[in-house]
């Protein structure tokens, strides 16, 4: 019902006029005062920016493409409904990504109550024949680890965020970022390693 | 230098994460230490692997419609929040007027006057129950955001 809701939407969107705006000469910070005052054209710029970052880092999260979709799109519109709390000081995105991390993590609880299982689960990686077998197996090990070292791993791999930048974007300091990291590789080495051919201990 | 502390540091060598110093450390230890030379080896397998990893694009067509989706899903909400509100006025205005006819006309027995009024009574203090619930939780929920 609700990809039939969008593809109604897309024929009104194509007569939305401001749906085309392309980064105007205003910095990020200047676009977010005017959302501030109520301006609903100067946030679509913001969404149109980060839009598929938050889609792939809710895929990452729930593995399925229509709830990444309706979670990224709910995310935008809480930003927007509390966008009276977000200092225009500060960047966007990590403040965001709070709202969208706890949207997400909500949707796992209510998933979890429910006791259903994802869709799609497993299936969200580009369907490649070569190293299906490790891939799968990575995958697995991605899965398996705890929602701190999956949420930087996706950072960090799916939208190739640097180490700052996911201290920033996670609020966490750069030592525990990389202490995340390392145990979440030494996980994933543990489960991928027969595919990964390495050498004998 | 421990053991430990190299690991952990190898783990972010192929990854673009250490300092050239501590690139420095990591290199002079591995000319001694064997072990850690093939976690350096396995690090480095592991890293190209995870470099292959994508997740599935969706169809182009999504990215076209997303932003006017989000406008009209926060145009509906807009929409929905009116239409309450209206609805509500003209509920209560409505009923307020119905009451009154009724509890004001002489004809009507006193029992169905009492019962009308225990009915208001109690539609009251369920809505304030609820709306002061709501509003609790509301408060509560400012703490979700709160990182853990």
């Amino acid at each position: 019902m609700v990809h039939e809701t969008i593809v109604q939407n897309s024929r009104i969107a194509q007569s939305v006029r401001w749906t085309r705006v392309n980064s105007p000469a205003l910095t990020e910070a200047e676009l977010l005062v005017l959302v501030k005052k109520g301006e609903a054209k100067a946030y679509q710029v913001i969404v149109q920016k980060y839009m598929q970052t938050a889609y792939y880092i809710a895929l990452g999260f729930v593995h399925n493409h229509q709830d990444a979709l309706d979670l990224s799109q709910d995310s935008f519109i809480k930003a927007f409904r509390k966008i009276k709390s977000f200092d225009t000081g500060r960047p966007f995105f990590p403040w965001f990504y709070r709202i969208l991390k706890n949207l997400c993590l909500d949707h796992f609880k209510r998933v979890r109550r429910r006791n259903e299982i994802p869709l799609e689960e497993g299936t969200i990686l580009t369907q490649e024949k070569e190293d299906k077998e490790m891939k799968a197996a990575l995958w697995q090990g991605i899965e398996k680890l705890t929602f701190e070292q999956k949420e930087i791993i996706i950072l960090r791999y799916f939208r190739e965020y640097s180490y700052q930048e996911i201290a920033e974007i996670t609020g966490k300091p750069i030592g525990t970022v990389m202490s995340s990291l390392h145990y979440a590789k030494k996980r994933l080495k543990e489960v991928a390693g027969k595919y990964l051919g390495f050498a004998k201990d | 230098m421990d053991h430990q502390h190299i690991k952990e540091l190898i783990s972010s060598y192929h990854d673009g994460g250490l300092s050239s110093e501590q690139k420095r450390l990591v290199d002079e230890h591995l000319q001694t230490c064997q072990e850690c030379r093939k976690e350096w080896e396995d690090m480095k397998k592991l890293e190209e692997a995870m470099k292959t990893m994508e997740l599935k694009k969706p169809n182009p067509e999504v990215w076209k419609i997303y932003g006017a989706s989000v406008y009209n899903r926060l145009e509906r909400r807009i929409g929905w929040i009116l239409f309450s509100i209206g609805a509500m006025i003209l509920l209560f205005f409505g009923g307020y007027e119905m009451v009154k006819s009724i509890i004001q006309d002489a004809a009507t027995p006193l029992l169905l006057k009492i019962g009308i009024l225990a009915l208001l009574g109690g539609f009251v203090v369920l809505v304030i129950s609820v709306l002061r619930e709501r509003l609790f939780v509301r408060q509560r929920e400012r703490y979700k955001e709160v990182e853990k």
